[in-house]
């Protein structure tokens, strides 16, 4: 019974060590259009990878909003959602600092 | 009974009795220009996750909380606020999403142009 | 197995001492407002503050943001703002410094005007539109006078 035990808290510590658990660090919501433009969705997410406490650029909330932005020339964009999160590897000695971005690209009616 | 075993039982308690609650974060979103709090009505939506031993693998609840607003508003969502909770549970604990926005109706919207 | 931990355990004793006697950048929220159309007059402005053993009395210098970005658009709007604070470590943790950088796009009057009034999925009613209701009503009561005095 124990042999099973400690298999099983084995396999499960393992699995995070490999998979990795999130931690959400920071979310934003701005306006939200009405439901007829909701039509044409956008999202985006770029990372940074941290090892041994050793940060590899901290980026990636503007690259995500460059691959956003290019998603909707000449629109704007409406509804978005940000979620920074964090995803700890090895207990913590491998870390990942992620930005998703998702909205609504709205581009002018007059023009169509 | 030693000192020991009373911190222990007391901390005990405090874990498994959920009184501990965190606010991490509050962010209020911009508001419309020319748009007052009588022309719409607040709706609130909020998902939830239940963390064991701090084994996290997915914040989906994030865009739940998200898509339960938009369902909830066919009109335009003004001034969207973000909570961010945590309630700590025995071994466990909840993250949890709140988020609150002024609805304005769509036909107010289309009758504004 | 052997080689293996002879090399991990400086590794790892060398990458601690590496990051805690260099400058390391964390980033610790971001968020993002909605986006305008026009995006050709990039915006940015940023705020430092260092604090030594974490001693830290107010987060006032966050305020410094609005007005450095009011300064940069004086005639307009700043709108899609990129905000991220960040936490730079210094020295064994004992120093750190907390920037806030936002970086949005000044929108000119008009063009936020025009912009507004171009999409009909908007509920504020913009100044173009509200100039043109205005001479709508302005043009009716002056037929409706006209038609009284005939």
């Amino acid at each position: 019974m124990m042999k099973v035990i400690k298999q099983a808290g084995g396999a499960l510590f393992l699995a995070c060590m490999l998979q990795g658990c999130m931690t959400v660090a920071s979310i934003s919501v701005s306006q939200i259009p009405v439901a007829a433009a909701r039509k044409h969705k956008i999202s985006a997410s770029a990372s940074n990878v941290t090892v041994l406490l050793i940060p590899f650029g901290s980026s990636f909330p503007e690259r995500a909003r460059g691959d956003l932005l290019s998603q909707c020339q000449g629109g704007k964009i409406e509804g978005l959602l940000s979620k920074h999160q964090v995803t700890d590897y090895f207990l913590g000695l491998f870390f990942v600092n992620e930005v998703v971005m998702e909205g609504y690209c709205l581009h002018n009616q007059a023009k169509g | 009974m030693p000192l020991s075993i009373r911190l222990l039982s007391a901390m005990l308690f405090v874990l498994s009795s959920s009184c501990a609650h965190s606010i991490h974060q509050l962010y209020v979103g911009s508001m419309d220009p020319k748009v007052s709090y009588a022309q719409g009505q607040w709706v609130t939506a909020e998902a939830k996750t239940t963390v064991v031993l701090s084994f996290e693998f997915d914040t989906s609840y994030v865009e739940q909380a998200y898509r339960e607003l938009e369902s909830k508003c066919p009109g335009r969502l003004a001034q969207v606020t973000t909570e961010h909770l945590t309630s700590f549970l025995f071994l466990s604990y909840e993250q949890k999403v709140v988020l609150k926005g002024l609805c304005v109706k769509a036909a107010l919207a289309s009758e504004k142009h | 197995m052997v080689i293996m931990k002879s090399f991990v355990g400086p590794l790892i004793v060398l990458s601690l001492l590496f990051s805690t006697m260099n400058a390391c950048t964390y980033t610790a929220a971001v968020s993002q407002t909605n986006i305008p159309i026009q995006r050709n007059k990039p915006v940015e402005a940023t705020v430092h503050k260092f604090i030594f053993l974490g001693f830290n009395f107010d987060n006032d210098e966050v305020y410094q943001l609005v007005e450095k970005l009011k300064t940069q658009c004086p005639d307009g709007q700043v709108r899609g703002i990129l905000t991220q604070d960040m936490r730079t470590m210094y020295l064994l943790f004992f120093f750190w410094a907390r920037d806030t950088v936002a970086k949005g796009y000044c929108v000119s009057s008009k063009a936020v005007a025009t912009n507004d009034a171009d999409f009909n999925v908007d509920t504020e009613q913009s100044p173009a539109r509200a100039e043109i209701d205005y001479k709508e009503s302005t043009l009716k009561l002056q037929s409706e006078a006209d038609g009284v005095v005939k």
